[in-house]
């Protein structure tokens, strides 16, 4: 039993020392997806032989990304040029993309990670605290500016002023 | 906190996925002991620290699992639900849980447990808790002011000291550790 406590005791320090050596709770972006912020980039600098897929059903796809073109309504030899980039509501599921690819023949794309839920929490309604650290701030003003530009709408918190909460918890 | 297994199942997979869960949950609090209300109301002797040890095991493997499954691609961290704060009805309500605690001897979950199990004071205790509830939820109108004061949204650790997710994973993980060995340390002093 006691050897068990010392397996437990150091799988707990080496979960703790690698957290610190892997910073960050999220996996690195794969090399065939795209951040929010990132999009919102290359859409703002109107990058040449970009290519915005929405990728969700047509039921779905109100208030999608400004550009943004239905799966249906893309030409495959639009595909054959430039950068795609497909999203959906959350992910892209890899199967749906796999087929999606392979009937159109898209040849260079990337998936918006996280989707359009992303694109709205990251670029279109970015959020300060009150008690938000002075790195945060700085970060802050470029992320409003963006979101502007968007047509979103960025809050920064008066202290004690609380951030709205989902209603109800997903998936619930 | 809370995220959905998965996220697309219809809502009565996820619902037989919570039963599934709970059952599980109950048996490994049985194990533990933890249906034992003078096994919880030991802790506050010093004299059987299994609480803490149990409640800081689930919580070292809920944050070293959710932050290395998000790390790993494996778990959607922005599906995980994060409960709002409010501070000082949280404090309220926390000294008052505390109170039932010590009273009681046992607290939701582990009322349950004792009550499938069939002791008594287990059953009394579930009892107890639902008239509570009914109670509150009778009288909440009046309460609300206070209810949804000092609210802070999904505040995190992280968000709260400032630090980095990581930093704080390993800071909570020291913390844990040492824990440990100060409730040993006070288990043997009291034996």
């Amino acid at each position: 039993m006691r050897n068990v406590h010392r397996v437990l005791v150091l799988l707990a320090l080496a979960g703790g020392a690698f957290a610190v050596v892997a910073e960050h709770p999220q996996a690195p972006l794969a090399s065939d997806e795209i951040s929010a912020p990132e999009l919102a980039q290359w859409l703002r600098e109107r990058r040449e032989g970009l290519l915005l897929v929405d990728l969700r059903t047509d039921a779905e796809s109100a208030d999608g990304i400004p550009g943004a073109r239905r799966a249906a309504a893309v030409e495959r030899a639009e595909l054959a040029q430039g950068t795609v980039v497909v999203y959906a509501g959350r992910s892209v599921e890899t199967a749906a993309l796999a087929a999606w690819r392979e009937a159109e023949g898209v040849p260079v794309y990337r998936r918006l990670r996280g989707g359009l839920a992303a694109w709205q929490r990251d670029v279109l309604y970015p959020l300060l605290r009150a008690d938000a650290s002075p790195q945060q701030r700085r970060g802050f003003s470029e992320r409003a500016a963006l979101s502007r530009y968007f047509g979103g709408t960025p809050r920064q918190l008066a202290p004690g002023e609380a951030p709205p909460q989902p209603r109800s918890r997903r998936g619930c | 906190m809370s995220a959905p297994l998965f996220a697309d199942a219809p809502l009565r997979v996820s619902l037989l996925i919570a039963v599934l869960l709970g059952i599980g949950f109950g048996v490994a609090l049985e194990r533990a002991g933890l249906g034992n209300a003078r096994k919880l109301a030991a802790q506050f002797y010093g004299r059987d620290l299994t609480v803490l040890k149990v409640m800081f095991s689930a919580l070292l493997v809920a944050m070293l699992g959710v932050f290395w499954l998000g790390r790993w691609g494996l778990l959607d961290l922005d599906a995980v639900y994060v409960p709002p704060t409010f501070v000082l009805p949280q404090l309220a309500g926390g000294l008052l849980f505390g109170a039932g605690l010590i009273v009681a001897g046992l607290c939701p979950g582990t009322a349950c447990v004792s009550a499938a199990s069939g002791r008594i004071d287990g059953m009394f205790v579930l009892l107890g808790l639902f008239a509570g509830m009914l109670a509150t939820g009778l009288l909440l109108p009046r309460f609300a002011h206070f209810y949804t004061s000092t609210a802070q949204g999904a505040w995190t650790l992280p968000q709260w000291l400032h630090l980095s997710y990581s930093a704080v994973v390993a800071l909570v993980v020291v913390i844990a550790l040492l824990a440990f060995a100060a409730a040993e340390w006070l288990e043997r002093r009291t034996a």
